[in-house]
């Protein structure tokens, strides 16, 4: 993708790298030879052709990188007057201690001394190719020597583009301390658009500890933008305020887990407003989804490409949502479910309340993943939900990948049917039948309904199958298919012993030894 | 400038780039391998390529390993291309990562971390920027400084202040 849309990039701008003549060029190359003559005043071998190369170079390396005309000659304009600032800290002049710049650090002096140029980061437009010793070799940017041991700290003189991609990967404990390193660094960590907490980093401060922690630092960062949040949090109520803020702050990924050991994070409505016009990549890990709060991200998350929600529940509604929209952007959606959970009002008398509200209750979930080109829907039990759910959802029309846990076989495999006969692009279909045993489904195995309208697809060319030994819905699931699958090249067959098998094989060989 | 050699082409017929270090080391090299960098990837788009690529702020040793790790990762940039000779399984790219990264120390690391950011090579730079982050990992303050040669220019006061300030960062 990004290939693809610098590609465009690059030609679009082929035309007004066009209109600009070759004499214009050479005129400009010569402009910043005559500059560069004047700040490299004395004379030594080679001097002229390293001029003349360098001054090529700057010019073409612009007209590269420059996106329009416009921005070729403001660039052209900047080298100009950089080139002509640098002067006051240039090696081959004589020095000027009493330069106001070059004694704001005690180091980047230091480096002076020694004949380095410091290029600081705001001079980083400046030419490249321009650092030089006495010499007349050339140094990269990150130089400078440190007094006290020596050596030199190239890492704070990276430019803050690059330091800000060290700190995007930095959890965030780290993150802070940046922060304390030097003057340099003070306050780089609170505009770091990358925050990666995790509640492991406090060990046997978990809880209090890590609350104020995060708190702290999200309230230091202020009003700083955000590109994502990667958080994996226990037992804390503070965390939907924390995903609250970096949808605020225009997150484009948000990634929260809940740690395993702990009870779903209950996302009822209000805790977090997900209404967010820059998210992309939403993923959230054992949570327990209040479908009044699903409902805002099928609506309000109009850039969602990708959403993946594992090991959740769903809790029923309170009430119908109004309108179920479309996530127009998405690419892929993963929707693992633990369990469904009814409202806790509705706990009690839960089958009661499936006899009798069950034919109203839509969770939106699938009917806003028609658009993607991937999907992968598990449920471990029987699911009636996302089976009442497709009925009502139009066509499939991009979807190229998908993976079905067993709920599918459920009712004479008619979800299954479903998503065949509306997914026209469909290629790969996987189908996990040994996510966990489902009684009801062993107890009654589906058998094959005669086919109400019969057709093939056309494009689907290869099945996958994992599922327990022993499971004999699999020949029935394979005389359902082969005569539908017009174009299939691939069927495999993944089979895996079951645990309650597994460990009864492991008793059988303990005995016989 | 010599326009000889820079036409090169490969018995398997990708055309060949000359790339000049600041040292004036010359490396051939396959349009697949060198367009793993946007930068000349765009050169090679807007055909500027003809006399060779001068790269003024990269070191022949540090353009050796860059030359390096893009021909170890030409197989999956060019997938579809089928002139690569039998492309580098995911598991030897792998091992090539791991050991190239492990083996980077300071300055080579941040000379690299400048190629592949002039050069626009994102994968080599998320790469070395990752392995200075994992350098950070696990460290105080002190214990960055000390890797890394940062000097402590706060004053004392300053750096009191600081500390207390971010009391809340630390441990008890």
């Amino acid at each position: 993708m990004e290939g693809s849309s610098s590609n465009n990039m690059a030609g679009q701008s082929l035309n007004w790298r066009t209109q600009i003549s070759q004499e214009a060029r050479n005129t400009i190359i010569e402009m910043t030879m005559e500059k560069l003559l004047e700040e490299f005043p004395i004379d030594f071998p080679g001097r002229m052709k390293m001029i003349q190369d360098n001054a090529t170079n700057e010019e073409d390396k612009t007209y590269m990188v420059a996106t329009s005309k416009a921005d070729y000659v403001l660039r052209i304009a900047l080298q100009m007057v950089n080139s002509k600032s640098k002067r006051n800290s240039n090696p081959l002049l004589p020095q000027d201690s009493s330069t106001p710049v070059n004694l704001q650090r005690q180091h980047r002096v230091a480096g002076h001394n020694n004949g380095l140029v410091i290029m600081q980061p705001h001079h980083k437009q400046a030419s490249d190719g321009m650092v030089m010793t006495k010499d007349g070799h050339m140094l990269d940017q990150g130089s400078s020597i440190n007094t006290r041991n020596g050596s030199i700290d190239r890492i704070s003189n990276l430019p803050n583009e690059l330091l800000y991609a060290i700190m995007s990967t930095l959890p965030a404990l780290e993150l802070v301390y940046t922060g304390m390193l030097s003057t340099r660094w003070r306050h780089l960590w609170t505009s770091s658009a990358y925050l990666n907490i995790d509640v492991n980093q406090f060990g046997r401060h978990r809880g209090q500890k890590f609350c104020n922690f995060v708190n702290r630092m999200l309230r230091q960062r202020g009003s700083s933008l955000l590109d994502a949040l990667r958080l994996h949090s226990a037992d804390t109520r503070d965390a939907g305020s924390w995903i609250t803020y970096a949808i605020k702050r225009s997150s484009k990924v948000v990634e929260f887990s809940e740690d395993i050991d702990c009870e779903p994070f209950k996302l009822d409505y209000g805790v977090v407003d997900f209404t967010s016009i820059c998210l992309k990549f939403l993923v959230l890990n054992n949570v327990c989804i209040d479908a009044n709060v699903f409902y805002p991200i099928n609506s309000s998350c109009p850039a969602l490409e990708n959403l993946e929600l594992r090991d959740c529940s769903l809790e029923n509604p309170q009430h119908r949502a109004p309108m179920i929209m479309t996530l127009p952007c998405l690419e892929v959606a993963i929707v693992i479910l633990d369990e469904f959970f009814h409202s806790t009002d509705d706990l009690a008398d839960m089958d009661e309340g499936e006899e009798q509200d069950g034919e109203e209750i839509n969770h939106g979930i699938v009917s806003g993943l028609t658009k993607a080109r991937s999907i992968e829907l598990i449920a471990p039990l029987r699911e009636d939900k996302f089976e009442m759910e497709i009925w009502t959802s139009p066509m499939f029309d991009n979807l190229i990948s998908l993976t079905l846990g067993e709920w599918c076989m459920s009712n004479e495999f008619s979800p299954l049917l479903h998503f065949l006969w509306y997914s026209p692009l469909l290629e790969d279909l996987t189908l996990k039948l040994n996510m966990e045993v489902c009684e009801y489904c062993l107890q009654e195995p589906p058998t094959a309904p005669p086919l109400v309208k019969e057709f093939t697809t056309d494009y689907l060319k290869k099945i996958t199958i994992y599922f327990w030994l022993g499971d004999e819905r699999v020949s029935k699931l394979l005389t359902l298919l082969a005569p539908i699958c017009k174009s299939l090249e691939d069927i495999k067959l993944i089979p895996s012993t079951p645990p309650g098998v597994r460990a009864f094989v492991s008793r059988v060989q303990r005995i016989i030894k | 400038m010599a326009a000889a050699a820079a036409e090169a082409t490969t018995d398997g017929g990708g055309k060949m780039i000359i790339l000049i270090s600041a040292d004036g080391k010359r490396f051939e090299v396959t349009e697949a391998v060198a367009s793993q960098s946007q930068l000349i990837s765009n050169m090679i788009e807007d055909d500027c390529t003809e006399n060779g690529v001068r790269l003024p702020n990269v070191d022949g040793d540090i353009l050796t390993m860059v030359v390096d790790y893009c021909n170890m990762h030409a197989g999956d940039a060019a997938a579809a291309g089928d002139t690569m000779k039998a492309s580098s399984t995911e598991e030897e790219l792998k091992k090539f990562d791991a050991e190239l990264v492990q083996a980077l120390e300071n300055p080579v690391l941040f000379k690299l971390i400048l190629a592949a950011n002039f050069l626009n090579i994102k994968s080599l730079l998320d790469m070395t920027c990752q392995r200075v982050a994992d350098m950070m990992s696990g460290k105080t303050p002190e214990q960055m400084r000390e890797t890394f040669s940062i000097e402590n220019d706060f004053t004392p006061e300053e750096e009191a202040a600081i500390r207390q300030e971010n009391a809340w960062a630390f441990d008890d």
